[in-house]
């Protein structure tokens, strides 16, 4: 057998996982090392919870403190850490030119900064509402540094590092297993934005590569990868509980046989969940603390007073008192963001500071609309009949439509200020763990010709390609240059 | 799954090792092209005002006397007409000093993305790179071609150059690891040196050089006779840019004492004609002394030392070397004693115009993982009839090697050295590397039934590879953005 023989036995799930393991290994590494510690988003509070873990804290702690504008007492969440490695991890930079820039003597600062193993108390409203599974990566990574006595600089690197290698064990198990729709997943797996996020300590990559995993476990049907599946969706769903429309999927498809026994299992796949989220609503969840504001247009009763926190039975009952709200806001806000909250679905790296040209975010649209469109002409295990993927199309279609609307409303509630007519805090990056349901949405080409599973990941590839220098280089430029 | 499972059984050795290599080498090659600031490479500009003199059709430089800036006095200059705009953004890189190394500011890079289109040409002096075989720059002349026919400006030009010479380096990386019947590891380690793949990144041609000596030393291994003359094709195209490599000829003669040495011979005097001829040319048309501020000549000068000197002079030194011929040996010798170890650390990679120098532990680390690596070679396997197995033909092309870097040093005394110095000036690390897949035939295959498995001997390579994908683009970055 000649050496080009043998190169043609690589199955073209190989391929692509050799490329998304081209792709997304060095862009990671280069982006965990190049951006400054605290330039992802909510850095010091996702390493709060990882280091947390690391004492065995599995829920955080609500505390009473003083409120400075009031006198008065309030409530916060939080847990007790390393003070050396909690302050590492906002980083150092100097505000040159309205941006922040990593000088020689931020870095030299940065790396010398000493250990400090005293606990403090880190206040940490949102990430310590998440199910901590997800953060054992960086946990370990965390450990291995002070087992080894490093500095905390390093021991962040460490925690990154430890993030992106979970990252890229559930994209490469993804890749594997999927029936079909591996270009989709690919092309998910390799967005800037996502691989931002898998080099961080920020929860979102390791959950993308769960969602991506837990639909391709799916794609293949059998009882067994149905509920490793399940158990995935059900641990992302811990950390993400907006998110909880998602399980319907499950129940897929609505007419064939044995569906009681598919939404019994959702619904049972969905009773951890409501318990940690439960338990956490009982004990951790605190309203969130924001900078004074005046209650906003829609609140009805005196907009002259001063707020500092967030309040969701405030807000509930402006939705409640007026139903149409429940659309008319999340319409606005799309209509009003829609097209960034994409452009942060694609790339908007740093603390949503650094965004790329147009042409860049256009590319990527076209990529992500081959990878799912091609995935109509490829192969698949089992064909379905066309009545079939058409519910499952319109089922799909409402649950993500649903999920979308369910995460705006949670962030209405949430995240919101008192009385807003928009909705605040939505992100792109929200958007990326939907993406792999789309898979189930897509029909399939019934005809003879069938594309072969590479072909449309192509763009991505070439994308990918490209962002091995762009995305590092793009960093450094921002963070680096002077 | 299980059908998954079978098919990664089949998965050869070699296109682990292949995947590896592009797994490495692509990245930090790209973070190379795109993080070295112009210039900031060995001899950048001149290399770049050769490959866009190929792009008008100047295979060879022009020799000329002109007004030497150095001295003011009438010299003789190897040049080639390059456009103005190209060769003003390799020197670019070099603007700003803080602490006296060349850092990059914004306002630098502003002002090198900015820097106008300027097709005006100009006449440039490239006394060492005009004396070279053009092939190796056609990928960098592809590049700028592209760039003109794109309308892109200088800087982007460039970096069109450096990336095709990084995917031609690449690619003949990758087919030097897929052809090689025995000493994969060695290959790959030599491949994905930090050195290498700095080269590669760049306009510098030693990276593709390095590429394509591996490449024929790969397809000798095969011991056929379309890949010999292959081979052979090759390593005449490397001369053509190395002549003082000639020696390395000599490994094709092997094996010395197998059937049709004379056939052989008579190939590699043939594949030493056109080597010749071009050696021939460069001398008649192109060849001049190098540029040097003024000096007295050393103390090995027989003449009036008082006399001052503006360039090199081949005819003295080589005058120097005959009257008394133990300086033939003496002179390498104390060379090799003096900067032996700085060579070594070079070959493995000091970065910029040599100026970013790794830990010693790094050094240490490659050091480790090239020993491991051509240690494989003897425990590896080989096919059945190896063209280097009994140990006169290891002893043989120890000599070559030997001879090599003799050559090289002697030929650089003659040629880039001031007249009469004790000590021969001018060798760097990386020159060594070509040399080094050479050692592949003086390797013995390790009598014994014992063979370890290709990828085992590559291990330390492959991990430091990983760690170079990291550190060497970070080390760049903090020695030119940081500040």
């Amino acid at each position: 057998m000649t050496q080009w023989q043998k190169l043609r036995r690589y199955s073209a799930k190989s391929w692509l996982i050799a490329c998304f393991i081209l792709c997304a290994l060095p862009s990671g590494l280069l982006m965990a090392f190049i951006t400054p510690p605290g330039q992802s988003p909510d850095e010091p509070a996702h390493f709060a919870r990882a280091d947390g873990l690391l004492r065995g804290k599995i829920m955080g702690e609500r505390m009473g403190v003083l409120d400075l504008n009031t006198g008065g007492r309030e409530w916060t969440s939080g847990e007790y850490v390393d003070a050396g490695l909690f302050e590492s991890s906002f980083g150092r930079n100097t505000e040159i030119a309205g941006h922040p820039v990593v000088t020689a003597r931020d870095f030299g600062l940065m790396r010398t900064h000493p250990s400090d193993h005293s606990r403090i108390f880190a206040e940490n409203d949102n990430t310590v509402l998440y199910f901590p599974m997800v953060y054992l990566p960086a946990t370990l990574g965390l450990a291995l540094s002070l087992a080894l006595h490093t500095s905390p600089y390093i021991g962040i690197l460490f925690a990154r590092v430890f993030m992106l290698t979970a990252f890229l064990t559930l994209g490469v198990l993804a890749l594997w297993l999927a029936a079909f729709g591996e270009a989709a997943l690919f092309a998910v797996l390799i967005l800037p934005m996502t691989l931002f996020l898998a080099g961080s300590l920020n929860t979102d990559g390791v959950l993308i590569g769960m969602v991506a995993l837990s639909c391709a476990a799916y794609s293949r049907g059998s009882w067994g990868y149905r509920w490793l599946a399940l158990v995935l969706l059900a641990l992302f769903l811990s950390v993400k509980p907006p998110y909880m429309l998602l399980l319907a999927a499950f129940a897929l498809p609505l007419f064939g046989p044995g569906f009681w026994a598919r939404a019994r299992d959702a619904v049972l796949a969905a009773l951890p969940v409501l318990l940690w989220v439960v338990l956490a609503a009982i004990f951790v969840l605190v309203p969130f603390s924001v900078t004074r504001y005046h209650p906003g247009p829609l609140y009805a009763g005196d907009r002259s007073i001063w707020l500092d926190q967030t309040d969701s039975a405030a807000n509930l009952h402006i939705l409640l008192s007026d139903p149409s709200r429940f659309i008319v806001l999340p319409v606005r806000s799309i209509a009003l963001w829609g097209g960034y909250w994409l452009e942060g679905m694609i790339g908007i790296l740093g603390l949503s500071q650094i965004t790329m040209p147009q042409g860049y975010y256009v590319l990527w649209g076209v990529a992500l609309a081959v990878a799912f469109s091609g995935s109509v002409f490829c192969r698949r295990p089992q064909a379905v009949p066309d009545r079939t993927a058409l519910v499952n199309f319109l089922f799909i279609g409402f649950l993500l439509l649903g999920t979308g609307w369910l995460i705006l409303i949670s962030l209405y509630l949430d995240w919101s200020t008192v009385g807003r007519d928009t909705i605040a805090g939505g992100q792109g990056r929200y958007l990326i763990p939907l993406l792999p349901f789309v898979i189930f949405a897509i029909p399939q080409w019934r005809g003879r010709f069938a594309l072969h599973p590479l072909v449309p990941a192509i763009p991505a590839i070439l994308l990918g390609l490209c962002d091995l220098a762009y995305l590092p280089v793009k960093l450094a430029w921002t963070f680096y240059l002077h | 799954m299980t059908q998954w499972f079978k098919n990664l059984r089949y998965i050869p050795i070699k296109s682990v090792l292949v995947t590896f290599f592009i797994l490495c080498a692509l990245p930090t090659g790209l973070m190379m092209v795109c993080i070295t600031p112009p210039g900031q490479v060995p001899d950048e500009s001149a290399h770049l005002a050769r490959a866009e003199g190929l792009l008008h059709g100047a295979l060879l430089a022009e020799r000329r006397v002109v007004l030497s800036r150095l001295t003011g006095r009438p010299a003789l200059k190897a040049e080639v007409q390059v456009d103005q705009g190209l060769y003003a953004v390799t020197f670019q890189g070099d603007t700003s000093r803080i602490d006296g190394r060349p850092v990059v500011t914004r306002q630098d890079f502003q002002a090198l993305m900015a820097l106008p289109a300027d097709h005006r040409r100009i006449l440039v002096n490239i006394s060492n790179t005009g004396t070279y075989f053009p092939a190796a720059y056609v990928p960098a002349t592809l590049g700028l071609a592209l760039g003109r026919a794109t309308h892109a400006p200088p800087y982007a030009c460039l970096l069109l150059a450096r990336l095709f010479m990084l995917a031609t380096f690449l690619v003949l990386g990758a087919l030097a690891l897929i052809l090689a019947s025995f000493g994969e590891a060695a290959l790959l380690t030599l491949l994905i040196l930090p050195m290498t793949l700095f080269l590669a990144g760049s306009i510098n041609q030693d990276g593709v050089l390095i590429a394509a000596s591996c490449l024929s030393c790969a397809m000798l291994t095969r011991g056929t006779k379309g890949y010999r003359l292959l081979a052979m094709g090759m390593m005449v195209v490397f001369l053509g840019a190395k002549p003082p490599y000639v020696l390395l000829l000599g490994i094709f003669l092997l094996p010395l004492s197998g059937a049709g040495f004379l056939r052989r011979l008579r190939d590699v005097v043939i594949a030493g004609l056109p080597l010749l001829f071009w050696v021939g040319l460069i001398s008649l048309f192109v060849v001049v002394p190098f540029s040097k501020a003024a000096y007295l000549p050393g103390p090995l000068y027989t003449g009036d030392g008082s006399v001052m000197m503006y360039a090199t002079n081949a005819g003295a030194n080589l005058h120097i070397l005959l009257a008394q011929p133990s300086r033939l040996l003496s002179l390498p010798w104390h060379a090799a004693a003096q900067h032996g170890v700085s060579w070594l650390q070079q070959m493995i990679g000091v970065l910029g115009n040599l100026q970013i120098v790794l830990p010693d532990r790094y050094y240490l680390s490659w050091g480790f993982a090239l020993l491991v690596a051509f240690s494989g070679v003897a425990l590896g396997p080989r096919p059945a009839q190896p063209p280097a197995q009994i140990w006169a033909d290891c002893l043989f092309t120890g000599l070559v090697v030997l001879s090599t870097c003799w050559l090289i040093l002697i030929s650089l005394y003659v040629c880039w050295t001031p007249v009469g110095l004790d000590h021969i000036e001018g060798l760097q690390g990386r020159y060594l590397l070509p040399i080094l897949p050479v050692l592949l035939f003086a390797i013995p295959a390790w009598p014994s039934r014992l063979r370890l498995h290709p990828l085992l001997a590559a291990i330390p390579s492959m991990i430091l590879g990983m760690v170079g994908l990291i550190y060497v683009p970070m080390k760049l970055l903090w020695a030119y953005y940081l500040y």
